[in-house]
């Protein structure tokens, strides 16, 4: 009886043990392995065609090297920045505050409009990036688009919003900024999501009190619910973060892939993929994945922590 | 002076105004689409709306239903694999206790933030190798392994709300850890799979980035690409009739899924998001 039992201790554990197997190995082999194999070869100076696809050799850290004289991989950076910055950090962030603070007052409850908010915001959100991205060329287009036909009507010049060549604001092409506008648009649901439940867990009895003591909606803003959501906004900024600062088929159709300097995913796709240096595009991958690493492992706290 | 009442309705008001207001930005670019689906001429409709079906004899044209075939067919191959292999990871995960696993699942979650174009060269290269270039395959593995990491957090959640007494109950009836997963676990985690098919679906069905590369024969390509490729003009412009057609027969699934299902995916979504 004794003997039965420990076999059947032992099974179960066995089973146990090979329903994890099958995920863990196709995530080991298909992933966390080719980490490794992007630092071999950004040691490299392999490429995908021609003579160094066959005979490549090592050349120790000078595609890191590169990167750091390459002024237009330091525009990609930038690019990047200025958007994750204004668009993520920014846009985002407060639109989706914004959102949810609105949801959560008392004028909202049950009102039909709140459903519909939610509804459309969340469409924006699930709507595959290369719709929602074309939903923005549409109305960007510089004849036929929506935003140039109501210039146009009010008698104003047409704009080239999607022009990369000059700058609307200094170090900002008019495509970025537009970039930027379409993509608040479609990223704004999360930061929405993430307050709306953290205002919930907010007792009624705080805004009672301020109430009391004679707050207005602003002050009732500014002292209860921003304090008490405070906690939740490192986490939604580190993942905002984490979208917008390698987003690639948004920016990508969005300029019609024309723009290689949009941004770091973007420039990195076109070092290798198009210009076929992939000892170099793998030098780029690798500090996207430090950045990543890093910022995956802060997220990792914050949602422990949160 | 205003009577308060009259002050209440204003701020009533001054509420509602400002969220029909983000209506109208939330839904705008929806309805240019569409109207520039139905629009024969690329103009805007401002005298004379005569909407005309031209587009979609188009887009049928452009080879429109090989691609969602084609696209229909990853997602939901990478559907399939990637709940099967991550429902039981996560119920794995969820009754064994060994030494690091806390370290394995942190590894898991951690690496999940590595995207696709930080290890998309030596992947490529790697499918070189495999033969799998130019195969649904390819695609399908990144997919998989893509979604794997937050499907397993999501089922391994839901594993875990099952009370110990039903599944002891049932041990001590003679049922073994098998059968107890297929006919008492598994049906008890229905609305987690419901979440975890429809996200990985979604993800086999919304990528763009990973089918432009690792596709490049025309048939193969799944709608994503076939559509941005097919209304590309020189020059980095698109035929607007002709994308937005695309557009509304692409968008069309992933849009009726979700707000379908919308109850299990708000859960979900919050559920990972905050704790405490």
């Amino acid at each position: 009886m004794a003997k039965f039992k420990l076999t059947s201790a032992s099974r179960d554990k066995l089973i146990l043990v090979s329903f994890m197997l099958p995920a863990l190995a196709i995530f080991v082999v298909f992933k966390l392995a080719l980490i490794p194999y992007a630092m071999y070869i950004s040691g490299t100076d392999m490429a995908f065609l021609g003579e160094k696809a066959v005979n490549w050799s090592f050349v120790g850290l000078s595609n890191y090297y590169k990167t750091i004289t390459d002024l237009k991989f330091l525009e990609s950076i930038k690019n990047s920045l200025i958007y994750t910055a204004i668009c993520a950090m920014l846009g985002q962030f407060w639109l989706g505050f914004f959102i949810a603070v609105l949801l959560s007052g008392k004028v909202m409850k049950n009102s039909k409009l709140k459903t519909i908010l939610i509804i459309v915001a969340i469409i924006s959100w699930i709507l595959p990036e290369t719709v929602a991205s074309f939903e923005w060329f549409a109305l960007y287009d510089r004849r036929y688009g929506l935003l140039n036909t109501v210039i146009k009507a009010l008698g104003i010049s047409r704009v080239t919003w999607l022009d990369v060549h000059h700058e609307i604001l200094p170090g900002v092409p008019y495509a970025l900024l537009s970039l930027i506008i379409a993509n608040i648009w479609k990223g704004s649901t999360f930061s929405m999501i993430n307050f709306s439940s953290a205002i919930e867990t907010i007792p009624e009895d705080l805004y009672e009190a301020a109430e009391i003591d004679g707050a207005n909606g602003w002050q009732k803003l500014r002292y209860v619910t921003i304090p008490m959501v405070k906690r939740f906004m490192p986490y939604i900024l580190i993942v905002l973060f984490m979208g917008s600062f390698t987003h690639f088929t948004f920016v990508f159709v969005l300029t019609g892939g024309m723009w290689h300097e949009a941004n770091v995913a973007i420039y990195s796709w076109a070092t290798a993929f198009k210009y076929y240096e992939i000892g170099y595009g793998c030098a780029m991958s690798m500090i996207v994945i430090i950045i990543y690493l890093i910022t995956g492992h802060l997220q990792q706290r914050l949602a422990a922590g949160g | 002076m205003l009577s308060p009442r009259a002050k209440k309705m204003l701020g009533k008001l001054q509420v509602y105004l400002v969220a029909v207001i983000i209506v109208i930005y939330f839904v705008t670019p929806h309805i240019w689409l569409i109207q520039a689906a139905f629009n024969p001429k690329p103009k805007p409709y401002i005298s004379a709306f005569a909407p005309s079906l031209i587009h979609f004899q188009r887009v049928m044209e452009a080879h429109c239903l090989e691609y969602f075939k084609n696209g229909l067919i990853m997602s939901i191959l990478t559907m399939v694999i990637s709940v099967a292999v991550s429902s039981l990871a996560g119920y794995g995960l969820a009754k064994l206790d060994f030494p690091g696993k806390n370290l394995l699942i942190l590894i898991l979650l951690i690496s999940t933030a590595v995207p696709v174009i930080g290890y998309i060269v030596p992947y490529y290269r790697m499918m070189i190798a495999l033969n799998l270039v130019n195969t649904y395959w390819g695609c399908v593995l990144l997919f998989v392994t893509g979604t794997i990491p937050a499907n397993i957090w999501i089922m391994k959640s839901f594993f875990e709300t099952i009370p110990k007494e039903i599944e002891e109950a049932a041990i001590i009836d003679g049922c073994d850890r098998l059968r107890l997963f297929t006919h008492i676990t598994f049906p008890l985690t229905l609305p987690g799979l419901i979440l975890t098919s429809l996200t990985s679906f979604g993800t086999g069905w919304g990528d763009f980035l990973a089918p432009m590369i690792l596709i490049t024969k025309r048939e193969l390509y799944p709608l994503s690409v076939g559509m941005v490729y097919e209304s590309q003009t020189p020059h980095g412009f698109y035929d607007l009739g002709l994308y937005s057609a695309f557009s509304l027969i692409y968008a069309a699934p992933l849009v009726i899924l979700y707000i379908v299902l919308r109850r299990y995916l708000l859960k979900g979504m919050v559920a990972g998001a905050i704790k405490g």
